[in-house]
């Protein structure tokens, strides 16, 4: 079954859960199957496919699809600038590296959709940007705008994210102090 | 740290914007000149570079999610159950679109399979087969070639023209090759197609090669493909075998029984 692996994580990528994931992946092939004739490019599989997926995720899971238009995208893209014209590039290189496929998956879902998915069929699927206009329908210029702004916006949801993380194991950790110090001193 | 240099025709502001793309391979020579020039002296553009260069490294080696054997049984199942033609189960239809080397790898293994299902093949009826626009195209012009009584002198010079009036290889059924007798380029549903004449059993054969594009539009022709490995019918007197090739298809359409023709067929 072709491109099977990449369908299913780009589904998990818009939905979040690997049970609703496979449910899309599952109605996309079934479609596919029945609109074999709709093939018009063999070379072109994935994008066919994926933009099978794409309908069928608005038409079946519009109501479970994350819409995050409300975020303080700007907010997030001054994040990551501000951090990095503030120190050296390494240690965001080394947050990235150390940062796992499962939490990248989170934070990329806490992306807006049309930010999100523009930086995936890129960064991860390979796709050129004439193909990503064809894919998602908006302009070529949008298209290179969005990947740009993109890469800022996640830029800036790992440095928020390992500043929570930071913190939080801090507070986790004094915490475990002064429990220590208060056994101690019983 | 250097302020960004404004003495650029382009704003700084919109160059910072064509980073992405710079990274991406997606700017044209004479913006990418532009940009390194502007990238020496800016030192923000500098670090926008770095973070959209380490975005894209991270996401790039992002690994996939791989899908269980359940799920992919699973739609399996379930688009075996959606047609409604017998079906031998096989999962060839998909492995074909896998990638291009390896499906038509796969197709030598799925050729000796058809060997066993020589006796059992699946034929069509006539008004079924009409209504297949290439199967129906291909008739037509392999009537009106049969009711003009004339085929084309085969010579070197009209072999080449032939192989270069189609954009896909063009070869003659290797068991049938000293058997060739004329060729010609044709139009099937309208694209362009190349027809090669053998003499078998006394009667003209004829094979159309057609682009495998078109070859796979056709709903019956697909089907029949994913389940016998080749799609076989009758045409009143006349029959017809279609078989996949390498970035084609052929239609082999004579005077003879539908299992003479396959048998013809299957030494592609």
């Amino acid at each position: 079954m072709p491109h099977i692996d990449r369908l299913l994580s780009a589904a998990r990528r818009h939905l979040g859960s690997r049970e609703l994931a496979e449910d899309l992946v599952q109605e996309t092939y079934l479609k596919a199957w029945r609109n074999f004739a709709s093939l018009d490019d063999e070379l072109r599989v994935y994008p066919w496919l994926y933009r099978i997926m794409r309908r069928e995720l608005a038409d079946h899971y519009r109501s479970l699809a994350r819409r995050r238009a409300l975020m303080p995208i700007i907010d997030l893209e001054m994040v990551a600038i501000e951090s990095i014209q503030a120190e050296d590039a390494d240690p965001f290189e080394k947050t990235l590296t150390m940062l796992d496929g499962e939490r990248l998956n989170y934070l990329f879902a806490l992306m807006p959709d049309e930010f999100a998915e523009v930086l995936a069929l890129r960064d991860i699927e390979g796709f050129s940007y004439r193909e990503i206009a064809d894919i998602t329908s908006v302009p070529i210029g949008t298209v290179m705008s969005r990947i740009s702004r993109a890469r800022r916006l996640l830029a800036g949801l790992v440095l928020q994210y390992e500043d929570t993380n930071d913190r939080v194991l801090k507070a986790a950790a004094t915490t475990d102090n002064r429990t220590l110090i208060g056994k101690r001193s019983r | 740290m250097n302020t960004p240099n404004t003495s650029f025709d382009v704003p700084h502001q919109r160059l910072r914007e064509q980073i992405g793309a710079y990274v991406d391979g997606e700017l044209s020579s004479s913006e990418v000149a532009i940009l390194e020039k502007h990238l020496l002296t800016c030192t923000p553009c500098q670090n926008e570079l770095t973070l959209q260069e380490s975005i894209q490294k991270r996401l790039q080696n992002h690994s996939l999610e791989r899908a269980s054997a359940g799920l992919r049984a699973r739609i399996e199942r379930q688009c075996e159950a959606s047609s409604n033609i017998r079906h031998v189960p096989s999962t060839w239809g998909w492995k074909r679109l896998a990638s291009q080397s390896g499906a038509w790898g796969g197709w030598l293994v799925a050729a000796c399979l058809v060997v066993a299902l020589l006796l059992n093949v699946h034929s069509q009826s006539i008004s079924r087969t009409h209504s297949i626009p290439m199967v129906a195209s291909v008739f037509a012009d392999y009537q009106n070639r049969m009711a003009g009584g004339e085929l084309p002198a085969d010579n070197p010079p009209a072999w080449n023209r032939l192989r270069h009036s189609v954009s896909f290889p063009v070869e003659p059924i290797p068991s049938l090759k000293n058997q060739l007798v004329a060729v010609w380029s044709t139009k099937i549903r309208g694209e362009p197609a190349a027809a090669l004449a053998y003499r078998l059993d006394n009667q003209i054969i004829v094979q159309y090669v057609v682009s495998q594009k078109l070859f796979f539009r056709q709903n019956r022709v697909r089907q029949a493909i994913h389940d016998f490995g080749r799609y076989s019918a009758s045409l009143g007197h006349d029959s017809v075998v279609a078989w996949p090739g390498k970035n084609q298809g052929s239609v082999l359409i004579g005077a003879m029984p539908p299992d003479r023709l396959l048998a013809a067929s299957l030494s592609m």
